[in-house]
């Protein structure tokens, strides 16, 4: 059982994600309205929020440090924010600006940042074969950093995510396959598209460990991930976890959801796990509900700084669109 | 062609290549190789000979046939410090793993604003004329030098192989590199001539984007790559026979093109012939001749003029390769028509 | 329907003219009114415009190609339009290549070297013969023909700077001529260098006319200080008139050698400037021709100039009989806005009695 304050760190970094998306998703429906125009207002484009994953980001990313390799999805602001991206930058990319990350030319799928060694895809399980080669660095390196891949269940049936795991099992490598089985692979459910009910099961396939965390449970992504880090910083190979997790709003901003009734979303909502985390840690006298109050008064307070520093910042030249295709 | 020292050794264009990487192995620790029999066997084409031996199985790695996942690892592997060489074995595998060679391994750097570099190497051998059929015979640096984000390396010599690959090696960008089979010297290939000659033995250096005149003239500019340089250098003798001097640019490459090179030769000599093995449209010949109109417009002398590879999967019965592909006669008459005499 | 661009109708004298420049090409759009073309009949040059808007579908006839006035020259219509085959305009010329099939096809099949080259040299494409694919002009043909003259070149650069000068003359001035024929036949007996006696007339005439021999100078009439007189001499390809400088000082063989010294050094092309400048009257003999009377132009800045023709036996009247006597015609050319008919006159009958004296002229 984590310490008290690892608990209260772990939700420190959820309500820091969930404040973070519901002030970009305020932002992203500026000049969105009435008539939803994808390309409109301050933050263009697709737009997928993570509200009821926070748990898979910050269990896994509590046992990392910066110069540990992570890479993540279409849908990785919440993964970001626990490993230790600075959240202006963050924002002043999704608002497209030169302070970004990219200076602009990422966008929110597409996110890196050498500082906390992060990287992420907007194609499905391709982020994987990069956190393998991540992975294989270090170990020519000798450094004892591992690399962790984050995807949804979605992608575990493609390709890449099975040639990922073979040959970093195949060679050993420091790395760990995180899968965030949110159900839904846009409007197709877990069980339409896998021909098995767990995907910690494949991790057999290929030799390695693979454990299964039920219920969206933060500490029990925290509990499996450690191990699983563990192993691999110490040399001990690649390991697969699945972490049963929710995906409160729809695959993008604006999706209408028609795959899913009402009564399916309204339960969704009703067993968030932030909520039902901050309910544990009162009953057993970790966070009383006036301090959960004050960490998302905090959190917001961050997070209004670092979208008024985002849209603040300059946009980039124009003409900047054609640096950096070669270094 | 400026050699930097006299040599009178002999080497393969295979030979070459390995002999680069050796010598960038050496030293620099973070070069290493993976890819599909590349260790015992030596690469299908020669192009890691004898590096297994040199520097073991922790930097010479044969992997599984799992393309994605080794390419993808040689992005990740670069984005950590590393500079992977990764061979593709035939570039007509890209279907398989395209996503990491163009959605990661060219648009990182980009994406990332430059905060990050991705200093791979991706060999892969191309190109037909052998009866390998339409999925091991293709040249496909159209395909790739159409994407923004990664060098086209395409030599057509052991010389420039060599100088290339170092240059290849040290750039921080990702290269594509685009060994033609019947360039290599490999002795179960169709024997080509000018697959062997000398090489220097020390590491030089060839700069990427810089095109070469193989064979100066004054009456058409034969511009080409690869294999094609062979078959246009055999076609340009034939035509001086008849007192036409054809000048025969060598790309070496597409990505970046050497535009001015190009469009210095035809304003010269106010004629160009495209020699292109990869398919004909929307690639490397339009490419090439759209440069000469946009910058030597005013001294064409007649409408420049392609001789590709026609829009056709490439067949397998030798008389139906054959007829597809260039060669000197077909070179040589395009060029007689483009002169007009 | 397409409608059909015409040469126009610029003299009753001649029938054909030349196709000067066309200032469009086959397949371009233009607008009603717009210039097409600049046609030549003589030493007259008009401006041709198109009579509808639409699109060029056919240049009938080329660059320097003779063409019969009131042809068909080109064709305009809408775009989709083909032209129409049209009687045959074209009389003769480098250019006059046999309609081409397609209207896009009727400009010159040149390469962009062979047109930059062109424009280098001041060659007209037009006179090239191509030699290249498909009888395209490519460069070494423009080369080629910037070294010599070829048989359909329409108007070399000298001929071309002649061609704006008298233009330019004729719009400046409001010209017409008088004749007159003067009986000259015992001027004849002395076998006379005739220029050299026509001048020698002309100063001992002119002091009493001196409004036939006054240049403009901007907006003013200057009347003659000296009476410096020059004599058209017709060359290979051109015209010059070098200055007898201060003729009314010399005598007649004295003139006579002048005459002679400046048609050689013409000739010779080593005139220099101060020959060939200041007159204030000309003279133009086609005597040597089997010409009679004629309309010389007025050089600018002059006011008149007088034209000689060929001296022969005509049959007269004198005193009531017919008996032949040797005559010539004296063409007078001034300009109305600075003399009238009389005054012209006047001069005219001073030259007939002088001429008819000869005696006078020593």
């Amino acid at each position: 059982m984590p310490t008290d304050d690892v608990l209260r760190e772990l939700h420190r970094q959820m309500v820091r994600a969930r404040v973070f998306e519901e002030t970009i998703q305020k932002a992203y429906f500026e000049g969105k309205t009435p008539a939803f125009d994808i390309a409109a207002g301050p933050i263009p484009g697709e737009m997928h929020l993570a509200a009821g994953q926070e748990p898979v980001a910050a269990g896994v990313c509590a046992h990392l440090r910066p110069s540990d390799a992570v890479t993540a999805t279409h849908r990785p602001h919440h993964v970001a924010l626990a490993h230790g991206m600075d959240m202006r930058r963050l924002a002043a990319e999704i608002f497209g600006k030169e302070t970004g990350l990219g200076r602009g030319k990422g966008g929110h799928m597409h996110l890196f940042d050498p500082e906390t060694n992060f990287g992420c895809s907007g194609i499905i399980a391709e982020g994987m074969p990069t956190a393998v080669g991540a992975a294989l660095a270090f170990t020519k390196q000798g450094r004892d950093d591992v690399a962790v891949s984050f995807f949804g269940e979605g992608a575990a049936n493609q390709g890449a995510f099975h040639e990922s795991l073979n040959l970093a099992a195949l060679w050993h490598l420091p790395v760990v396959f995180v899968c965030e089985d949110n159900t839904w692979a846009i409007s197709v459910p877990k069980d339409k598209a896998t021909a098995i009910p767990n995907n910690a099961d494949r991790s057999a396939a290929y030799g390695i460990p693979g454990a299964l965390v039920t219920d969206n449970d933060v500490v029990g992504v925290y509990e499996a991930a450690g191990e699983a880090i563990g192993r691999a910083r110490q040399g001990g190979g690649p390991s697969l976890i699945e972490v049963e997790t929710d995906r409160l709003l729809g695959h993008f901003e604006g999706d209408p959801q028609v795959y899913r009734s009402a009564e399916v979303i309204e339960g969704l909502q009703a067993r968030d796990a932030i909520r039902r985390f901050e309910k544990r840690l009162a009953d057993n006298e970790v966070l009383t509900g006036e301090a959960a109050a004050e960490v998302r008064t905090a959190a917001q307070a961050e997070v209004d700084e670092a979208i008024e520093f985002a849209r603040s910042s300059p946009y980039p030249d124009a003409a900047d669109a054609l640096d950096h295709v070669f270094a | 062609m400026a050699q930097i020292t006299e040599t009178k050794r002999l080497l393969t264009t295979a030979k070459a290549i390995s002999e680069a990487i050796a010598q960038e192995m050496e030293h620099d620790p973070n070069v290493f190789v993976m890819g599909e029999d590349i260790g015992a066997y030596g690469g299908i084409f020669g192009a890691t000979e004898g590096l297994l031996d040199r520097f073991g199985p922790e930097r010479i790695m044969d992997t599984p046939i799992s393309e994605t996942a080794f390419i993808g690892a040689a992005v990740g592997a670069a984005l950590q410090g590393m500079r992977p060489i990764a061979e593709l074995m035939f570039v007509d595998f890209f279907g398989v793993c395209m996503d990491q060679i163009y959605n990661h391994m060219a648009k990182i750097h980009y994406e990332s604003g430059g905060n990050l570099a991705v200093p791979v190497v991706l060999t892969t051998a191309i190109g037909g004329g052998y009866g390998d059929g339409a999925q091991h015979s293709q040249t496909l640096y159209g395909t790739f030098a159409h994407l923004p984000g990664m060098k086209v390396v395409v030599p057509s010599t052991p010389y420039d192989a060599k100088g290339l690959m170092t240059s290849a090696i040290r750039d921080d960008n990702p290269v594509l590199y685009m060994f033609h089979k019947g360039i290599m010297g490999l002795g179960w290939m169709t024997p080509n001539p000018r697959a062997t000659d000398h090489v220097p033995e020390e590491p030089y250096t060839i700069p990427i984007g810089k095109a070469d005149i193989k064979r100066p003239g004054t009456d058409v500019t034969i511009v080409t790559l690869s294999l094609m340089v062979h078959r246009a250098l055999d076609a340009a003798d034939a035509l001086a026979r008849d007192g036409i001097e054809a000048e025969v640019l060598d790309l070496r490459g597409l990505v970046p093109l050497d535009r001015e090179a190009i469009v210095e030769s035809v304003r010269r000599t106010g004629r160009l012939l495209v020699v292109d093995e990869d398919y004909r449209s929307f690639g490397m010949s339009g490419e090439v001749i759209t440069t000469a109109i946009e910058g030597a417009f005013d001294y064409l002398d007649a409408p420049p003029a392609r001789l590709a590879y026609p829009d056709v999967p490439i067949p397998y019965s030798r008389p139906l390769e054959q007829f597809c592909l260039p060669n000197p006669d077909t070179i040589a008459t395009a060029a007689r028509q483009i002169v007009g005499r | 329907m397409a409608t059909d661009v015409l040469f126009p109708h610029m003299s009753d004298e001649v029938d054909e003219g030349v196709l000067v420049t066309w200032f469009v090409e086959s397949g371009a759009a233009v607008d009603e009114g717009a210039l097409v073309a600049s046609v030549q009949v003589e030493k007259v040059e008009e401006e041709v415009y198109a009579p509808v808007g639409g699109q060029v579908l056919e240049l009938v006839v080329g660059q320097g190609d003779v063409v019969q006035q009131g042809a068909v020259i080109a064709r305009i219509g809408a775009a989709d339009e083909q032209a129409a085959a049209g009687r045959p305009a074209v009389v003769s010329g480098a250019g006059a290549a046999p309609p081409q099939p397609a209207p896009a096809a009727t400009v010159a099949l040149a390469s962009p070297a062979a047109r930059r080259v062109a424009r280098e040299l001041g060659v007209d494409l037009a006179a090239v013969q191509g030699t290249g694919p498909g009888g395209r002009i490519v460069e070494d043909d423009v080369r080629r023909a910037s070294e010599g003259p070829s048989a359909g070149e329409p108007l070399p650069g000298t001929r071309r700077l002649l061609a704006d000068r008298v233009r330019s003359w004729l719009a400046a001035t409001a010209q017409f001529t008088l004749t007159s024929e003067v009986d000259v036949t015992e001027l004849a007996q002395r076998q006379p260098q005739w220029t050299a006696a026509i001048v020698r007339a002309c100063v001992l005439a002119l002091p009493r006319h001196p409004r036939l021999a006054s240049r403009w100078h901007g907006d003013r009439l200057v009347p003659p200080v000296t009476f410096d007189i020059g004599v058209a001499v017709s060359l290979e390809d051109g015209l010059v008139v070098p200055v007898i400088h201060r003729a009314d000082e010399k005598d007649l063989p004295t003139l006579a050698s002048d005459v002679a010294a400046l048609a050689e050094r013409a000739s010779a092309g080593t005139l220099t400037i101060d020959d060939v400048s200041g007159a204030v009257f000309t003279v133009t003999n086609l005597g040597g021709h089997p010409i009679d009377a004629f309309t010389p132009l007025v050089y600018q800045p002059q006011t008149a100039i007088l034209g000689v023709g060929r001296a022969r036996a005509r049959p007269a009247v004198v005193d009531d009989r017919i008996e032949p006597r040797t005559t010539l015609v004296l063409s007078l050319t001034v300009d109305h806005q600075v003399t009238d008919g009389a005054p012209a006159a006047a001069f005219l009958a001073d030259m007939a009695d002088l001429l008819a004296h000869p005696e006078r002229l020593d």
